[in-house]
């Protein structure tokens, strides 16, 4: 039976969220060191504005919720669909102010698609907008889904019965959700400070090679390996990464998208002497196949209609956005028109089936994930195997994830309900899209973009698009960062208090 | 004697960190792999029509 809700219920959830709150002011004082570097004084009241938003929010929620009572993982869950609701909000402050967005919703709209590491964009002129506030919204996304989605995803959201894919085996199970967050965050913010630098030296060595200067090209990479590696795809250039035209970027980004898209778990095994991992592990192999197999189907369509008839412009035009899109990055080297235009219907459809799928579970990918791809898939051959063999036979799986895992019915359970989630969402998101007037297939892209997190546009996402797909949008990506449980979990949390009250 | 620099041994580094240094040279093989096999995907459609 459910236990009704209680104000201390309410106090933990708000107290926890004014850390959220402190986190973003201070965060937001860093680009002021880019705004001073790059002499752009006009900008620095925007960081101060947004400085002093966030922390006196976080101060009164300090003040008037203070408690010490321990966060339970029920209050975790609910603390982080909340924070992912308000910290987009906070940071969009600078955005906003900036003027390189049309209105407040618009630069909410930048904060949701930052901060959940999707990519679509809706600021102005990109080309010219200050280095810091650029840099800003690049940060946003690396702090956002580079290391906050993986911290929530492996101490809270891995924690849950639905979520099937098992928290950090770095530590037990029965380390308190607050430990955990703290110990878990120190070592993906080592890790991930690694891949940053790593991404930036391959970008930057690349776009020297290319001919930019070495502040540009230490900027471009810096920025862009921010968004590589937190899976994001936002661009310094309006142009996205087609505004290179070079082939040692597009290898620069596949590097760091795959980076990006491999599991946290996968990373700390190998990087602790686990290499055969790399080998073994079954999200690895899903990821490798469905890739592969997409990359086939849309190389032979794409040759087919006769778009690209050489293997450099298969590669760097259709395998590229295969990989773009499985990652659930969203670097383009071609416009959204040319991809909406003239690529043929079978490869916008599977290119949106691809997004929605995702890069692997407890990474800065967003989608499905490939782990629960992968169970759903063994579970489905068991099923099969249970039809075909008489009915006193005992049919057994497992599957390899840094260990042998035993496929329980509460691991697949798990995954078949997420599965269920991001596809009454997607469905949900493709009729709003249609009824505002669009193509489906281009509903379909846009939908699956915003859900799986990934910022591939066909188009939709501009500042002239309706007010009411833009806060679907937002609240798609919102909801598919955060792979669904935590939404189910909040409207539960709040059906919960509405019927039974606060005690 | 800058920044403890004096007292900096390589090999001491390079033992302690030996894990970390080659399972980032693991990820990169696998990148590669990665980029390899979809270059060859790009260019088996070419192979069939030929």
């Amino acid at each position: 039976m459910l236990t009704p809700l209680t104000r201390g219920d309410l106090r933990i959830i708000g107290f926890n969220i004014s850390k959220v709150a402190y986190i973003v002011g201070f965060l937001s004082l860093l680009p002021i060191v880019m705004a001073v570097l790059y002499g752009e004084f006009d900008t620095i009241p925007y960081f101060l504005i947004c400085s002093a938003v966030s922390f006196l929010l976080g101060s009164l929620l300090h003040h008037f919720l203070y408690t010490k009572e321990e966060m339970e993982l029920k209050h975790a869950v609910v603390m982080a669909a909340i924070a992912w609701l308000l910290a987009p909000i906070l940071v969009s402050i600078p955005i906003w102010l900036s003027n390189f967005t049309a209105s407040f919703l618009d630069a909410a709209f930048e904060g949701v698609s930052g901060f959940t590491g999707t990519g679509l964009t809706l600021a102005l002129d990109i080309d010219h907008m200050s280095r810091s506030v650029n840099f800003w919204r690049h940060f946003l996304q690396f702090m956002g889904d580079g290391i906050g989605i993986i911290v929530v995803s492996l101490s809270i959201l891995g924690r849950t019965e639905m979520s099937s894919v098992l928290a950090f085996k770095g530590e037990g199970k029965d380390v308190g959700i607050r430990p955990s967050i703290v110990r878990t965050s120190r070592i993906i913010i080592g890790i991930g400070v690694v891949f940053l630098i790593i991404g930036a030296a391959i970008f930057t060595v690349a776009g020297v090679q290319d001919g930019l200067d070495f502040g540009t090209a230490l900027y471009d990479g810096l920025n862009h390996s921010m968004t590589g590696y937190a899976t994001g795809g936002f661009s310094v250039r309006s142009q996205n990464l087609l505004y290179y035209h070079s082939v040692w970027v597009e290898v620069a980004a596949i590097v760091v998208m795959i980076f990006g898209a491999l599991n946290f778990n996968l990373h700390y095994a190998i990087l602790s002497g686990k290499k055969r991992e790399i080998l073994k592990n079954m999200e690895v192999k899903v990821l490798l196949f469905l890739l592969l197999a997409a990359g086939f189907f849309i190389s032979v369509n794409l040759l087919s209609s006769n778009l690209y008839t050489t293997t450099d412009a298969l590669f760097r035009k259709g395998l590229f956005h295969v990989i773009s899109a499985q990652t659930t990055t969203g670097f383009q080297t071609i416009s959204s028109v040319h991809i909406m235009v003239l690529w043929p219907v079978f490869s916008v459809v599977l290119l949106s089936i691809t997004m929605l799928l995702g890069g692997s579970a407890n990474s800065t990918c967003g989608g499905v994930k490939m782990l629960r791809v992968g169970v759903l898939f063994k579970a489905l051959v068991n099923e099969v195997k249970r039809a075909l063999l008489p009915r006193t036979a005992v049919v057994s799986g497992s599957f390899h994830h840094i260990e042998d895992t035993p496929l329980s019915d509460t691991i697949v359970r798990g995954a078949a309900v997420i599965a269920l989630g991001y596809l009454i969402l997607f469905s949900f998101g493709t009729m709003v899209t249609v009824l505002h007037g669009y193509e489906l297939e281009e509903a379909m892209f846009e939908t699956s973009s915003a859900l799986g997190n990934v910022g591939l546009s066909s188009g939709i996402t501009s500042p002239s698009m309706p007010s009411m797909l833009k806060v679907t949008y937002m609240f798609l990506m919102w909801a598919g960062k955060l792979e669904v449980i935590a939404v189910f979990v909040l409207i539960g949390f709040i059906i919960l208090a509405l019927r039974r009250g606060i005690k | 004697m800058i920044l403890g620099l004096r007292d900096f041994d390589i090999r001491e580094f390079l033992k302690k960190n030996i894990n970390f240094i080659t399972g980032i040279f693991s990820e990169f093989g696998l990148i590669i792999l990665i980029i390899m096999a979809s270059f060859i995907v790009s260019f088996l459609p070419l192979l069939i029509r030929i």
